[in-house]
């Protein structure tokens, strides 16, 4: 039991120093998934375009 | 390996070895886990009695082959002779041999780690040699024991020996039949290891070939330019000079534009001929601002400036007034005001490419609100015209009450769209009515409406002479997926619209959600956009790694501008001015029309093309320009800047109205973006860097940027009003020292932080800083007194090198070339005037607004460049600055210069004896000294009176003192103390015991003896001697002439001689010897001269006496003595 325990906090001091060094990792792994994100961001961004338009009419004065 | 990686593999290393370290791993491979439960297994095989547990198995010995041969019990062997039968038969070798255990241990794992040849041999061999002693053993054994079995032993042995050749056989067989099945497995491996390439190599390049597949069928003329990730900017004509002939043919001519800034002045605007994205000039026509042209020209660019808001009315008098000259109005937010500006368009209707259906925002909005209503989805397209529409995702019929529609258009396609898996997308024209339907997606709309033509040629076209570049990207499928026409964003997109007069709560509840949600999409976009920039620096392409980062850094930015506005409608609720509404309503179309169209760009521009930021090309240079519009134009008045600002791009940018002073913007550093500005003042460089997180927002003012910054400009600004300073419009309210407290009282405006030339702010600098707040004073020369053009941050002081006081900052440095500061009193001579900065340093153009800075004129025409003066403009001038500025002309004078530059001398000497200022000059002096003695006569004194305040010290004027004393009281007084100047008694009772001990002296005998005849000295005394004493004759001269004959003469003997004597007896001896007669005979002479009758020997001595007469008295007085 104790070693378990042992290795359970040796791996979670392992992950804070990971993530402390940032050794993080990009979920992109290829240029085809940086391609589908790019142009997932500029749909996105389209669609914050819409909300930001809704937001505006609201603030308009009614016709 | 990057380090990163190299770390991690590190890390788990370590861990790997404190694990190992720490036990587990050595009772992991000892087996003690795995071996409890095979000595159980054991036990219930051995007959199903309860063993005893055997000794624990070598660590070394591997544990599936071993469990029934040494667990078997040794009597049994002895009991049953077939034994070995049953366990040497072929159940053995096939149940270790098996199948199952050929597959089971023939994967990745079973080949990596026992591919060897020794696996299989060692363990067999080991199994075999260990059967055969145990069989030989126990067969002896037996034999010895019984000899009556003997015969039955022989077939016993026939058959073992059968047996054995058998087994043998088998086993050879099967070893023969292993090493096959082992080859065959290898070549398998192999041919399955290449297989997997050849078809991962083939996958590949179906991939790369669909992606080129997904190249949109380009218009003619037209060409598209693919990036890294598949997105095509479409470039349809880079031909130049086809763009200037569009740009002839459309662009408003100058007197057009010209006559619109004319009517914008008439109309009580403030015109700015500015250049627009499609290349043409355009007038920008603002209002409201409180004499912005001016002011901005005055006042330095990190500083506070004035700023009064109008009130809404204002906002739509301007509306009412731009629409009725046919302008657009645009809102823009200055220092927290809303300020409404009409703007030309740079193409008329109907010039260009004609205007679009949804380029007004309401009609848009109405066809986005329709389809969203109707269940629909919003989505973009373009009509053939090139012109961007929206279209909805559902078929809906949306017409307005009473619109005559005719029936949708249908087509089996259409009609089975939806069974089919695919959408219907339909476009509405203005009355609601279906104008025509697509599918999309689905088997049929797979087949016909996977957009892969993209966009018409006319969007391109428009785009491109829009400023834009038209952005198609594909999906997977190669199918258009975002399109768009991405161009910088732009501030003059921001229309003013009415707003509503009344909100009610939930309405402003339900944007505060809707700002939420947006809130909530900009942290995941920003998410993304990092996630993007680290794949990129995983891959080291720093460029791109750099390029997301600067879109996460614009998303945390509007991230940031709706958490403010959400909290600003959440804390106005229930108290919101139409005011508050407009700002609100502005906030979120910069959003939209600003930041998003920015993001658009950068991520869409390949990052090596991202550099400078292309601005319009113009035929006309800028001094063509200036000369056809005037001072209306101006090339960047902060507007290039804050485009480059909004993307935290490179640049550097000198503020037209303080060209002093340069502002960089060095790039994005940890999502902020980095600005340094600095600028070179004679009191050296003074400088901040700041780290600018809205960067996105641009910059309305320095107090956006000041918070964020560090470094001894922004203590300046903070000193003199910036937040917190006196007099800033949003300064805070309490002074920070009692010279801030003093300025807050004394004026109630801004005042500019080094020097404003606002009287009221010299006056108040004056008093609260020390600083004089007039008089003039040359800049190049000593000699005079005036104000100090940098203000009361600086002070004079003697620089060690220089001959006159120098400017310097607070940190007492000198200018270049000096040392140290001198202590105390300036050296003699250096007291007066002030020193700048060397040539190189400071250069200031003749024309300010050509200045590009310190150091360089923007045009090399004559009088741009060349001329040189020193000192912040604008300042006031005294006559005798004036004067030496036309004297030196180009030449360049420094305080040292005056003393070797015989110009700078010569026009020092010209010019500073027209110096009217109130130090004195030799002139003053003679004038005020000769009205003193007027006043009090010769003896009349001076008293200089200096003055500090002009930053040293001088003579101002004097002060006359008469030295005059009242007339003492000189009736009891001796006479001769009078005389003397002994007027008190003591003094007069001194100079008599002096004169009785000495005598008086004998230094003026004839000023002591008035009225004398004659003087002498005697025992220090003068003897005075007077016409009336006993004449020499009173005696009858009886005693001087004997028996002779005498007369008397003027009271003296005048001896005539003997009565019977002939007078040639008269003159013997007697008169040579007699020195007295020589006196007597002169005396006679003249006697004798007058008479005219004097005897001849008498008028003989006389003669020769006559020409030494005055010997002939200092004789006398020798015979006095």
């Amino acid at each position: 039991m104790k070693k378990i325990i042992c290795l359970l906090i040796i791996m979670m001091l392992v992950i804070v120093v990971l993530t402390a060094t940032g050794c993080e990792t990009s979920d992109v792994k290829s240029d085809e998934e940086a391609a589908a994100k790019v142009g997932e961001l500029g749909e996105d961004i389209s669609n914050v375009g819409s909300t930001l338009d809704d937001i505006d009419e609201g603030l308009s004065e009614e016709s | 390996m990057n380090k990163n990686k190299f770390l991690s593999v590190f890390l788990i290393i370590v861990l790997f070895a404190s694990v190992a370290s720490a036990g587990f791993f050595d009772d992991f491979f000892s087996g003690n886990i795995i071996t409890g439960r095979q000595v159980d297994e054991g036990n219930v095989d051995a007959g199903g009695e309860t063993a005893p547990a055997p000794e624990p198995q070598q660590s070394s010995e591997p544990m599936h082959q071993e469990p029934v041969m040494h667990d078997e019990p040794k009597d049994d062997f002895q009991q049953d002779d077939h034994y070995v039968d049953d366990h040497r038969d072929d159940n053995y070798v096939d149940d270790h041999r098996d199948d199952n255990y050929v597959d089971d241990h023939r994967d990745d794992h079973y080949v990596d780690d026992h591919r060897d040849d020794n696996y299989v041999d060692d363990h067999r061999e080991d199994d075999q040699r260990r059967w055969e002693q145990e069989s030989e053993r126990t067969r002896t054994d037996e034999w010895r024991e019984d000899e009556r079995w003997k015969p039955e032993d022989e077939r016993r042995e026939y058959d073992w020996k059968r047996k054995e050749d058998e087994w043998q056989r088998h086993d050879e067989e099967k070893d023969k039949q292993w090493e096959e099945e082992r080859r065959q497995w290898e070549e398998d491996s192999e041919k399955s290891r290449l297989k997997f390439e050849d078809e991962m190599r083939e996958l590949d390049e179906q991939k790369r070939q669909e992606m080129k597949d997904k190249k949109p069928d380009m218009p003619p003329g037209c060409f598209g330019k693919e990036d890294k990730y598949g997105n095509f900017r479409i470039i349809c004509d880079e031909n130049k000079e086809t763009k200037k002939k569009f740009k002839k043919e459309n662009c408003p001519s100058n007197y057009e534009v010209s006559e619109k800034a004319k009517q914008c002045g008439k109309d009580g605007g403030d015109p700015k001929i500015l250049p627009g994205d499609r290349g043409c000039m355009f007038v920008d026509c603002r209002f409201g601002r409180k004499g912005p042209k001016e002011n901005e020209k005055e006042r330095a660019f990190f500083e506070q400036r004035e700023t009064e808001c109008p009130p809404p009315e204002e906002l739509d008098d301007v509306k009412r007034k731009c629409e009725e000259t046919g302008g657009k109005t645009i809102i823009k937010n200055e220092r927290g005001c809303n300020f409404v500006d009409c703007v030309h368009e740079e193409f008329d209707e109907g010039r260009g490419f004609g205007a679009c259906a949804e380029d007004d925002n309401s009609f848009r909005r109405e066809i986005k609100t329709r389809c969203g209503e109707n269940g629909g989805t919003p989505i973009k397209g373009f009509d053939p015209q090139g012109c961007p529409i929206t279209l909805c995702e559902k078929p809906h019929t949306i017409q307005k009450q009473g619109a005559r529609c005719s029936p949708p258009p249908k087509n089996p396609e259409t009609e089975n769209c939806e069974p089919s898996g695919g959408k219907l997308i339909i476009k509405y024209n203005t009355e609601g009515c279906t104008e025509f339907i697509k599918c999309e997606g689905g088997t049929q709309g797979k087949r016909e409406f996977c957009n892969k033509q993209g966009p018409p040629e006319k969007a391109y076209k428009k785009c491109e002479y829009e400023g834009g570049k038209l952005i198609v990207n594909f999906d997977d499928k190669g199918c258009v997926g975002f399109v768009d026409c991405v161009r910088r964003g732009d501030e003059n997109k921001i229309e003013y619209e009415d707003v509503r007069e009344n909100i009610d709560v939930g309405t402003l509840m339900d944007i505060a959600l809707k700002l939420e949600q947006l809130n909530v999409e900009f942290d995941k976009l920003s998410a993304k956009a990092e996630d993007l920039a680290k794949y990129h620096e995983s891959q080291g392409d720093d460029a791109n790694a750099e390029k997301f980062q600067r879109v996460a850094g614009m998303f945390e930015g509007a991230k940031g501008k709706v958490n403010e506005l959400m909290l600003d409608i959440r804390g106005r609720i229930g108290k919101i001015s139409k005011e508050d509404l407009i700002s609100i309503k502005h906030d979120i179309k910069y959003i939209k029309e600003v930041i998003l169209n920015d993001i658009l760009y950068v991520m869409f521009t390949p990052a090596e093309e991202l550099g400078e930021i292309e601005m319009p090309e113009f035929d006309l240079e800028f001094d063509e320009l200036r000369d056809e519009y005037g001072d209306e134009y101006y090339p960047d008045d902060g507007r290039i800047f804050d485009e480059h600002l909004r993307i935290c791009k490179a640049y550097d940018f000198h503020p037209p109205e303080d060209p002093k002073t340069t502002v960089q913007i060095v790039g994005v550093e940890n999502k902020k973006c980095k600005i340094y500005a600095f600028a070179d003042t004679p009191m050296g460089k003074m400088d901040m860097t700041c780290f600018y997180p809205n960067y996105a927002f641009g910059m309305m003012g320095p107090e956006d940027l000041m918070p964020y910054c560090e470094g001894k400009m922004k203590e300046m600004f903070e000193m003199h009003g910036g937040p917190g300073g006196p007099g800033g419009p949003r300064g805070g309210p309490e002074p920070r020292n009692e010279a801030e407290r003093c300025m807050m009282e004394c004026v109630d405006k801004p005042c500019r932080p080094m020097y404003d030339p606002d009287p009221d702010c010299q006056r108040c600098e004056a008093k609260c800083f020390g600083r004089p707040d007039e008089g003039p004073e040359p800049r190049h020369f000593g000699g005079g007194a005036g104000p100090d053009p940098y203000g009361p941050m600086f002070t004079r002081k003697c620089c060690q090198g220089l001959p006159q006081a120098c400017i310097v900052d607070i940190n007492d440095k000198c200018p270049k070339g000096t040392s140290k500061v001198l202590d105390g009193e300036c050296p003699e001579g250096s007291g007066s005037g002030n020193c700048v900065m060397g040539k190189g340093e400071l250069i200031y153009c003749k024309d300010p607004s050509k200045s590009k800075g310190p150091g360089s004129c923007r045009s090399e025409k004559e009088g741009d460049s060349g001329v040189y003066y020193p000192g912040p403009q604008p300042m006031p001038i005294s006559k005798e600055e004036q004067c030496i500025m036309e004297c030196v002309g180009d030449t360049f004078c420094m305080p040292g210069d005056g003393y070797e530059n015989p110009k700078c001398k010569e026009c020092e000497e010209k010019c500073t004896k027209h110096y009217e200022g109130p130090c004195f000059t030799d002139a003053d002096w003679k004038r005020e000294k000769a009205e003193c003695q007027r006043k009090y006569g010769p003896n009349a004194g001076d008293e200089p009176i200096y003055d500090e305040s002009q930053g040293y010290k001088c003579v101002v004027d004097i002060k006359c003192i008469d030295f005059r004393q009242p007339e003492p009281d000189t009736s009891k007084l001796d006479p001769d103390c009078v005389r003397v100047g002994a007027l008190s008694r003591e003094a007069c009772d001194r100079h008599l015991s002096d004169v009785e001990a000495v005598g008086p002296g004998c230094d003026d005998c004839a000023a002591d003896c008035p009225g004398s005849s004659r003087t002498d000295c005697i025992n220090n005394r003068c003897e005075c001697y007077y016409e009336d004493e006993v004449s020499e004759c009173a005696d009858g001269c009886h005693q001087e002439c004997g028996d002779q004959n005498t007369d008397c003469v003027n009271d003296n003997c005048v001896c005539l001689g003997y009565p019977d004597m002939p007078h040639d007896h008269i003159d013997e001896p007697d008169i040579g010897d007699d020195s007295d007669g020589g006196e007597g005979e002169g005396e006679s002479e003249g006697e004798s001269e007058g008479e005219g009758e004097a005897p001849q020997p008498v008028e003989g001595e006389a003669e020769g006496e006559g020409e030494s007469e005055g010997e002939g008295e200092t004789n006398q007085g020798g015979e006095q003595q």
